[in-house]
């Protein structure tokens, strides 16, 4: 065997070494068993707080529903207040208490929770809807840093640790890159350039490093099983009482504590879901633009034609969608049924394929369009095979397929298909034309941004005017900058594809806007 | 040998009957598991009120010892509150009975604590004031386990009540309601308002 085997071979034991010792490090640092303590009401003389026994009650994986627990645990401490006006528990809203605003001594997760509910209320309340963050990153941000908050906590209290010691980590860490090491020398000696040595060494630990990644995390210590297993005591009795899973937000004055360690404990289904501090319902906003807090819904325009189109796009889409009616108007009038493929069959003589033919002709029409439109991809060319497809399965001179091919002048299916593509290819005219006019001006607040599937896809921005519960999302193009939610700004827009043109930041986001953007800025 | 067509409907109805009395007997003992575990519940329920009781009853006489060396002349408080004590321990009381006797006690017990107010000398007590605080963390614990007893008797009954836990209930038996812990109260008169 050469050095250069030598190496290869090393390398590669060296690879199961690493992940022999790994396997048995995720087996000595496994969490131990939670023994279910016995159903109790009792929380203990100095209970942990709801969002650490949310901790403990996932199994050290996650603190969900901490949140909500740690706002009912405010609520049962008198530091805000839920209230119900109505039957409709989604109804409810949030009132920062005097007590609330003396800012007491609190838990860093606990003040963030009361600063959340304090930034987005209105004179001092908001409805419970309005928690949830507009912006999925920065929810998944703030979510992330509760969880940090949470576990230092937890750790502080002796209930949880990290589940690899330091010295572990760097030595994996470290081990994961040695086999390709001796990769990369190897290459080296094999004649190879070195940057293909480099790429030969990194690639091994890059899975390596990917599995260690995914295993990093908390476990317990053995106090912490121990007080697991009395919260799983207090989960039985509260899951044992029907009702308790069906209790509103605003309970919390009657249950106190208990219906925030009910829903850090996954029992209180209603609570958990009517207290998001996620990214919430991107179809139902709640909005204070104008002073009062109300509901807006959204409507997001995905199939509508045009939609974020420039003059020059809407143009290409007309010639696309006119070169398609022109195809298909053609074939319409010119098709002959002799027109129809003769197949020498084995045994059965010849006999022709209409069908082919007709469904040949359409699919090929639209095709035509697509690659003109620039919508041609290998899935439209998928699906116009599939399309061709039942033509090539007519065997008989029979079918409607015949009856079709015979017929003379245009079909009533393709009558139709001409005048649907033939208006949308008006229709994109007309857009493009409307968008040579002025842009109209708007002024609102932005409730809500998202990006769209595709490269070069205009993203929606969803702006509340104030005048109606009910809006559009807008098209920003995809190259422009974004604007952070929660933002005051005048709107340049095109109404027929509802594009904007060009924004003017009024007002920056505060205190939930990360992203401050100049005061002018051309969209398009 | 091949089923005639009349045989062939008697199979389909036979095996139409027979899933449906499956369903049947399943439906009812689910109904049936479901008013035993809600009936549990309430027991079970009843057990922490008991045990929080317990352990007020178990507090009170220290906290009446503390008590009487500061204010040896408040016989009569003293007095009632053993007597309430030994209203509330005595004999097999039911629910509403027992949760009277508590009312009264408590009422007895606030008295006492009164008498810290008048007393610097109790108020500054080191036991009395632990044997004050235990009793007010047992009376805490008392009004959450009775929200959890009400709870548990107000599903029972609700699912006594309802369809189908009533007829299910009906061929079971020993399916009873049971008493909600709360205290009748005294009556209340009619509010006097005076305008002048």
């Amino acid at each position: 065997m050469t050095h250069i085997e030598q190496l290869y071979w090393g390398g590669a034991a060296l690879i199961v070494l690493w992940l022999v010792v790994f396997g048995f490090s995720l087996a000595v640092t496994r969490n131990g068993v939670v023994t279910p303590g016995p159903a109790t009401q009792e929380l203990g003389d100095e209970p942990e707080s709801p969002a650490v026994v949310s901790l403990l009650g996932n199994g050290w994986r996650g603190v969900e529903h901490a949140a909500a627990a740690t706002l009912l645990d405010l609520a049962a401490r008198g530091l805000v207040e839920l209230r119900q006006p109505g039957d409709d528990p989604a109804r409810s809203s949030v009132h920062v208490t005097e007590a609330g605003r003396a800012a007491p001594m609190l838990l860093s997760y606990e003040r963030r929770v009361l600063d959340r509910v304090s930034a987005r209320a209105v004179n001092g309340a908001a409805p419970i809807g309005a928690i949830a963050f507009r912006d999925v990153k920065r929810a998944a941000a703030w979510n992330a840093e509760l969880r940090k908050e949470i576990i230092g906590e937890a750790r502080l209290r002796g209930l949880s640790r990290f589940r690899f010691a330091p010295w572990l980590v760097s030595a994996l860490l470290f081990g994961a890159f040695v086999p390709g090491a001796l990769f990369t020398v190897a290459a080296v000696m094999g004649g190879h350039n070195v940057r293909a040595a480099l790429a030969v060494g990194v690639a091994p630990a890059l899975p390596l490093m990917f599995l260690l990644g995914k295993s990093l995390g908390e476990r317990a210590t053995p106090r912490g099983l121990e007080r697991a297993g009395h919260w799983a005591g207090l989960r039985s009795w509260l899951t044992a009482h029907e009702d308790f899973a069906r209790l509103p937000p605003a309970a919390v004055a009657v249950w106190d504590r208990y219906l925030a360690y009910g829903t850090a404990l996954g029992v209180t289904t209603l609570t958990s879901r009517l207290l998001g501090f996620d990214s919430g319902d991107r179809r139902r906003v709640w909005s204070s633009y104008g002073g009062t807090w109300r509901p807006v819904r959204i409507r997001y325009p995905r199939l509508r034609p045009g939609f974020g189109g420039s003059a020059v796009h809407l143009l290409y889409l007309a010639s696309g969608a006119g070169v398609a009616a022109a195809g298909l108007c053609a074939f319409a009038v010119l098709r002959q049924p002799d027109w129809s493929v003769g197949i020498e069959a084995h045994s059965e003589g010849a006999w022709r394929q209409p069908g082919l033919v007709l469904s040949a002709g359409w699919v090929g029409s639209v095709l035509l369009g697509l690659v003109v439109a620039g919508k041609f991809s290998r899935w439209t060319l998928l699906v116009g095979f599939l399309a061709m497809m039942p033509g090539n399965f007519e065997r008989d001179g029979h079918g409607w397929f015949t009856d079709a091919a015979a017929h003379e002048g245009p079909l009533p299916g393709e009558l139709a298909a001409i005048v649907v593509v033939g208006a949308l290819a008006v229709y994109f005219l007309v857009l493009a034309c409307l968008e040579r006019r002025e842009p109209d001006t708007i002024t609102g607040e932005v409730l809500r941004m998202e990006s769209r599937k595709g490269k070069g896809a205009a993203r929606f921005l969803v702006l509340d005017e104030g005048d109606t519960d009910l809006t559009t999302a807008w098209a920003l193009p995809a190259a422009s900058q974004g604007i952070a939610t929660g933002a005051r700004v005048r709107l340049g827009v095109s109404r027929g594809t509802r594009t904007i043109r060009s924004a003017e930041l009024l007002r920056a986001a505060m205190p939930e806007g990360d992203r401050l953007k100049p005061a002018k800025q051309d969209a398009s | 040998m091949r089923a005639s067509g009349g045989d062939a409907v008697g199979v389909i109805v036979g095996a139409i009957v027979a899933v449906l009395v499956v369903v049947g007997v399943w439906w009812v003992v689910r109904t049936y598991n479901r008013l035993v575990r809600l009936r549990n519940q309430t027991q079970a329920s009843w057990a922490q009120i008991d045990v929080q009781l317990k352990r007020r009853h178990d507090l009170i006489p220290n906290l009446v010892e503390g008590a009487r060396g500061y204010a040896a002349h408040e016989r009569g408080t003293f007095e009632a509150v053993t007597a309430a004590r030994g209203a509330a321990v005595s004999g097999e009381l039911g629910v509403t009975e027992r949760a009277a006797a508590e009312d009264a006690l408590t009422a007895t017990l606030g008295k006492l604590f009164a008498l810290g107010e008048s007393y610097p000398d109790l108020k500054a007590d080191q036991h009395f004031s632990t044997v004050q605080a235990e009793l007010r963390s047992a009376e805490d614990k008392i009004a959450y386990a009775r929200q959890f007893y009400n709870s548990a008797v107000q599903s029972y009954h609700t699912a006594l009540e309802s369809f189908p836990g009533n007829i299910v209930a009906g061929l079971g038996g020993a399916h009873g309601k049971r008493e909600y812990f709360e205290a009748a109260g005294a009556p209340q008169d009619p509010v006097q308002v005076r305008f002048a």
